[in-house]
């Protein structure tokens, strides 16, 4: 029966590989709000701003009136909404002048919200790149798109990712003020960004710790690379595992299993940190869990031996997308996500390396004929964690 | 001992230990970082979205319709102020403390500003104590209160209140969420109702906000005062008929459509209003100019009309004190400006209202279903100088 399962679970890889790589990325959070809300995320000395938008506000504040089912992000409306937001979107230095940006997407988005239910949201992610004499942390935010028309809506600003200051994970973003109408001036008054400044080193330390603790606490991505390196001292004859096979033996397959996992998950978190590829992070969950229950199946009966590295490198681009989910999301220029790939990366080796030299000199018992129940008490354990963790998360 | 018999051994006995290990496990992550939810409300305004309901919001039913305040009114014989104080003194008697420590506060303009127009899964930060938390009696008491502060014409004042009340029974009813409930609402004193001193009365919850402040024994402000309802179409529960707020939409629309063309054409806003703008923590968010048309160059019918919108709000009090405020609205009517967006009619989404004079501020807006399919109003009666009783 084991055996079944482990050739189902074998066979899934590979069209789970070619589903990782069709699905394109899409956003996950959800803003609950009939206001608007802008998340700013300082770079180096560039800023990403992702803007949401309830639809009908903004259709009561645009310049022309199309039909309620006009979709606003086909043409001719897309542009004449391009054309509105850089009317009523600017970024000035702190002296006074004035930034060019870019709009780099516009995206529609279902959220909800406890008071008004479900409703469609405008999603814009406008850049402003490095320029003469602007400083990504202080600069003035000219902005009143749908507020000019509809003075009783307001826009919420948030800081979200900043790199700088070591918010770089899944950190709530920070409100730091709000966009209102000023009726007593009649006027939207610019919105001053006042934010501290950081460092780089900071950013690098925050990405390696999150990485090292990402590994230390995710008993899965462990358990996953221990169930395949538990085998590495022995060999498959006739269906069953040996014992030990000598310290080279063990040495080579132990390290080719680990520098597998290790290209594997860096490639696909590279991947997924620029939102080339995302996956629904429930796949992911599931696939991890997955690769856990053929790592450990394979460790009771060998399922693969011999060829545990590409398991381990398959997988580790599975595990390396859910790596990306911790460091994804937000609006981060490409300069500053390659610094946290690098910092979370070292990171997530450091600890991988920390387990892994833990876990060696207990390898050294597969000597004794014991270590052989041992291994499949234990494994079997694992087999059913892995179960447990797939109708949880199936679930 | 083949494996596969070692295998079922420790899955026996270890399959036990492993549910409870993976009991602890995160699992699948928690969703990425959606932006705090204020829901247009306060920024502020309790903690992120999701359905937090403070333990004291029991949803229990407690319509104020079928409750007798008759032991009450015999045991406080007086009128007006003095019977208030003679009403909340007898509330507070032999009250447990705990209550007790939520109902009767420190006189704050502060906690007088803790007001919503959004039922508490939204809005947390009310203060006082539920009415499904008083007893049978003493919510005969809280009624004789609310009766005897807000008057007894028919649909304004405690009768008004009563129907929006039910109002939240129906969307219970028909909705099945939690947080809607007329034992959700709540009262508290800020300071004691006493012949000397300040105290406000505050009465708020899901669409509706009275804010009483005496001074020394009278009334020195009735605003902000905040009226909704949802559903705006009359509907039947408790046993009655409830349109707490046509007559207000009424007023509003007759004093619009004596308009002349030329005369709603200079009334009409260029802006769009999905909300009133002075609403709830917006204290003194007014214009520094009036907009629309003057009442002074309208005719005294048109006048009239005008004033009679008022009173739909100024009558949401006692009338002995409703009295002597319209009479200070009436001297300053010339100086009071009318106002609208959207249609004249007040029935569709988006369609406003505001009359804007030196003193008097009310605004009404007609807004898209919430809970159930059509329109609801949001409506405020403010005074520039006088809201909170013109304490800070």
């Amino acid at each position: 029966m084991l055996r079944i399962l482990g050739r189902r679970a074998t066979a899934l890889v590979g069209p789970l590989l070619a589903a990782l790589f069709a699905t394109f990325s899409t956003p996950t959070a959800a803003h609950p709000m009939p206001n608007s809300e802008i998340s700013i995320s300082p770079g180096a000395d560039s800023v990403v701003f992702g803007i949401a938008i309830p639809e009908p506000e903004l259709r009561l504040a645009l310049p022309q009136s199309w039909g309620r089912t006009a979709d606003l992000l086909a043409e001719p409306q897309r542009s004449a909404l391009t054309q509105y937001f850089d009317a009523h979107f600017s970024v000035r230095t702190a002296s006074g002048a004035a930034v060019p940006h870019v709009i780099q997407s516009i995206t529609r988005w279902q959220a909800q919200n406890l008071d008004v239910g479900k409703y469609e949201e405008l999603r814009l992610r406008i850049t402003v790149p490095s320029a003469a004499g602007f400083d990504a942390h202080n600069f003035t935010l000219h902005y009143d798109a749908v507020i000019h028309q509809v003075p009783n809506h307001f826009a919420l600003v948030y800081l979200d990712r900043d790199f700088h200051t070591g918010r770089i994970a899944e950190d709530k973003p920070v409100e730091v003020g709000v966009i209102r109408y000023d009726f007593r001036r009649d006027v939207t008054p610019p919105f001053e960004v006042t934010l501290a400044s950081g460092s780089i080193w900071r950013g690098l330390v925050a990405a390696l710790s999150l990485g090292f603790h990402h590994v230390l606490s995710g008993v899965d991505h462990l358990l996953f690379l221990a169930s395949l390196l538990i085998v590495s001292p022995l060999r498959a004859i006739e269906r069953r595992w040996s014992l030990f096979q000598g310290w080279r033996y063990t040495l080579r397959r132990f390290l080719g299993i680990s520098l597998a996992f290790t290209v594997g998950h860096s490639l696909s978190l590279l991947l997924g940190t620029y939102e080339l590829v995302h996956l629904p992070r429930m796949l992911v969950e599931i696939a991890i869990a997955l690769s856990v229950l053929i790592a450990a199946v394979h460790a009771i009966r060998p399922l693969f031996s011999g060829n545990e590295w590409k398991i381990a490198a398959g997988f580790g681009l599975v595990h390396g997308l859910a790596f990306s989910e911790t460091l994804s999301g937000g609006g981060l220029d490409p300069v500053t996500r390659a610094y946290i790939v690098l910092g979370f990366n070292l990171g997530v080796e450091g600890a991988q390396l920390l387990a892994m030299a833990c876990a060696m000199p207990l390898l050294f018992a597969s000597r004794w004929r014991a270590f052989n129940v041992l291994r499949t008490a234990a494994m079997a354990c694992v087999v059913v964690l892995a179960l447990v963790w797939i109708a949880q998360r199936a679930g | 001992m083949s494996i596969s018999r070692i295998t079922v051994a420790a899955l026996a006995l270890l399959g036990g230990a492993s549910l409870l290990l993976a009991q602890q496990q995160p699992g699948p992550p928690q969703g990425p970082p959606g932006g705090r939810g204020p829901g247009g409300g306060p920024p502020g305004g309790g903690p992120p979205g999701g359905l937090f309901l403070p333990p004291y919001y029991t949803n229990k039913s407690a319509p104020l319709g079928g409750v007798d305040t008759a032991a009450a009114d015999r045991a406080c014989t007086t009128q007006g102020h003095a019977k208030l104080v003679c009403l909340a003194d007898l509330l507070k008697k032999g009250m447990a403390p705990e209550l007790l420590a939520r109902l009767q506060l420190p006189y704050s303009v502060q906690d007088g500003r803790k007001w919503s127009n959004f039922p508490p899964m939204v809005y947390h930060n009310r203060i006082g104590v539920t009415l499904a938390e008083f007893s049978p009696t003493q919510l005969a008491v809280v009624k004789a209160i609310l009766k005897e502060s807000t008057g007894i014409a028919v649909n304004e004042g405690y009768d008004e209140i009563e129907q929006i009340l039910n109002a939240d029974d129906y969307l219970k009813e028909n909705t099945g969420q939690s947080g809607f409930a007329s034992g959700n609402f709540q009262m508290a004193f800020l300071g004691t109702p006493a012949a000397k001193g300040a105290w406000q009365l505050y009465y708020g919850g899901h669409h509706v906000q009275l804010s009483s402040t005496y001074k020394d024994g009278a009334l020195a402000g009735a605003t902000p005062s905040f009226r909704g309802v949802e559903p705006f179409t009359p509907f039947k529960e408790h046993g009655r008929d409830n349109a707490p707020m046509a007559q207000e939409r009424d007023a509003f629309a007759a004093a619009l459509g004596s308009l002349s063309p030329a005369e709603q054409t200079k009334a009409r806003l260029s802006q769009t209003f999905t909300d009133i703008i002075v609403g709830p923590q917006l204290d003194n968010n007014f214009p520094s100019t009036k907009a629309g048309v003057r009442a002074g160059d309208l005719t005294q019918a048109q006048r009239e009309l005008l004033l009679r919108a008022i009173d739909t709000y100024v009558g949401d009090i006692r009338r002995p004190d409703a009295a002597t405020i319209l009479a200070k609205y009436r001297t300053e009517l010339a100086d009071t400006w009318l106002s609208y967006s959207g249609t004249p009619s007040l029935t569709a989404e988006n369609d406003y209202v505001r009359i804007d004079g030196p003193s008097v501020w009310i605004e009404f807006s007609m807004q898209p279903g919430r809970t159930i399919p059509g329109v609801h109003p949001h409506s405020v009666w403010r005074d520039r100088s006088g809201d909170y009783g013109s304490n800070k």
